[in-house]
């Protein structure tokens, strides 16, 4: 048992990396257990989002009446710690990309970041080619305005200026450029949806959008767009939210009475 | 296969690179140090194939004679004069002139818009359609009011119930939405690492 921990302290650097150990630990369990039962069927409650509901009526109206639909995949980047940010905006993309691309509509996707660019391309590409449409994908359909995010808010403002689209779906990274780019185009869609997990922009982008997205719904989109299996990891998540908050009474208990 | 092979390597190099968080070892940091560099290495290229991109998405309208072909013109000349005097002239002045007398007054010329973009995204929000938008308005004319230099005068009390909303509910608000997003940041990545959501791999 001695040689077990000494080999565990000379392994593990530092109590940081204990920490977020025993918060992997904790997770793993709840996130294996919750994602089975998902997958194996079973339904979650959710609470409605408006936001997400809009951009369901959205994609029905754009295939409808032909408009496409703006989405703005921000400046998040894959290999940085906005990767889970930035694969949220894929996970919203690619619900808008295969409902259009059903009935062989146009999308237009934005950019900041080329590491989604290639991604995003990869994913319209192939909801094309499900579709039925290998032809009708486009390189282009998605844009890259540069790394500089108010060079990206004013590529992506000028690329919905030549044609009308019915809406703009911002979800991903965005700061002050996400509240740019929403009231430069405000008068060109009919309506605005998105948000961000960055609490600065989620404020300029509450102000700006119809229906808007903050925080950590924006990691719910795939269980309430087109991925019942991220019910599970959205389970998951309640339930560490609420240790979370049990953890800090206690903390604060523990402090009121001396004990800490 | 071709669906299996980018989530098999995705979930092998994910959990490479967990571990050498978790754990010091000379194979693992090495190999661990390795793999960030590539992703460094990948997106050097996907900037590459993001130019391209540019490129192709602005001659394509010009070709097409869409009426703001002009700016899209401008755009690619632009870029094209930057990267030639980066490449051919990196230690001159050129590049520096480039970004003093063009690139930076263009982004403090969009940035100061902000200003007037925040104004009437603020007339928009804070218009009372519920009790959301009331308490937003309330709270938001409090803070501003009491940015003024006179604000103490209006009432003494007006500089300390700023410093409690900044404080208190403000700063609350914040450590809830960072609290959430790190959940869902942990979550997010285990679905990726765990190949429940392959948003990398076509299916």
């Amino acid at each position: 048992m001695d040689a077990v921990l000494q080999l565990l302290v000379k392994l593990v650097p530092n109590s940081v990396d204990l920490a977020a150990l025993g918060m992997l630990v904790l997770f793993l369990p709840l996130f294996i257990f919750f994602t089975m039962q998902a997958k194996s069927g079973k339904r979650f409650a959710l609470r409605e989002i408006p936001a997400f509901t809009r951009i369901r009526r959205l994609v029905s109206q754009s295939v409808e009446s032909g408009q496409p639909i703006h989405v703005g995949l921000g400046s998040g980047r894959l290999g940085s710690e906005s990767t889970a940010e930035a694969a949220m905006s894929l996970t919203v993309f690619d619900y808008v990309a295969r409902h259009v691309a059903a009935c062989d509509q146009d999308i237009l996707g934005t950019t900041a970041e080329p590491t989604i660019l290639a991604s995003a391309q990869g994913i319209l590409c192939t909801a094309r080619k499900k579709a039925g449409f290998p032809e009708s994908y486009a390189p282009t359909d998605l844009a890259f305005y540069g790394p500089e995010a108010l060079a990206y808010a004013a590529g992506a403002a000028g690329a919905l200026h030549g044609r009308p689209h019915l809406a703009n779906i911002l979800v991903g990274r965005f700061g002050s450029e996400g509240l740019w780019l929403a009231e430069a185009t405000s008068s060109r869609v009919s309506a605005q949806v998105g948000g961000t997990s960055a609490a600065e922009g989620a404020a300029l982008l509450w102000a700006s959008m119809d229906e808007a997205i903050v925080g950590e719904e924006v990691y719910a989109a795939g269980a309430y767009l087109h991925r019942p299996s991220h019910l599970g990891s959205l389970a998951t998540q309640d339930i560490m939210r609420i240790v979370a908050i049990l953890a800090i009474l206690v903390g604060i208990a523990m402090t009121s009475l001396g004990y800490w | 296969m071709r669906r299996f092979l980018p989530i098999a390597v995705a979930i092998i190099c994910g959990l490479w690179v967990l571990a050498d968080f978790f754990v010091s070892h000379p194979l693992i940091d090495s190999v661990g140090a390795k793999l960030l560099e590539g992703v460094m290495i990948l997106a050097a290229f996907a900037l590459f194939a993001g130019i391209l991109n540019l490129l192709g998405f602005h001659a394509r309208r010009i070709s097409k004679d869409q009426k703001d072909w002009g700016y899209r013109l401008v755009l690619m000349v632009a870029l094209g004069g930057t990267l030639i005097a980066g490449i051919v002239l990196p230690g001159s002045g050129a590049l520096s002139w480039i970004f003093g007398y063009m690139y930076y007054p263009l982004q403090s010329t969009m940035a100061a818009l902000l200003a007037f973009f925040v104004v009437s995204a603020a007339y928009r929000a804070f218009r009372l359609r519920n009790g959301e938008a009331l308490i937003m308005l309330i709270t938001s004319l409090v803070v501003l009011l009491a940015q003024l230099p006179f604000s103490n005068r209006i009432s003494p009390y007006l500089p300390l119930l700023r410093k409690w909303i900044l404080d208190v509910p403000v700063t609350a608000g914040t450590r809830g939405i960072i609290l959430g997003t790190a959940l869902g940041t942990i979550t997010t990545s285990l679905r990726i690492l765990l190949a429940v959501d392959h948003p990398y791999a076509q299916d």
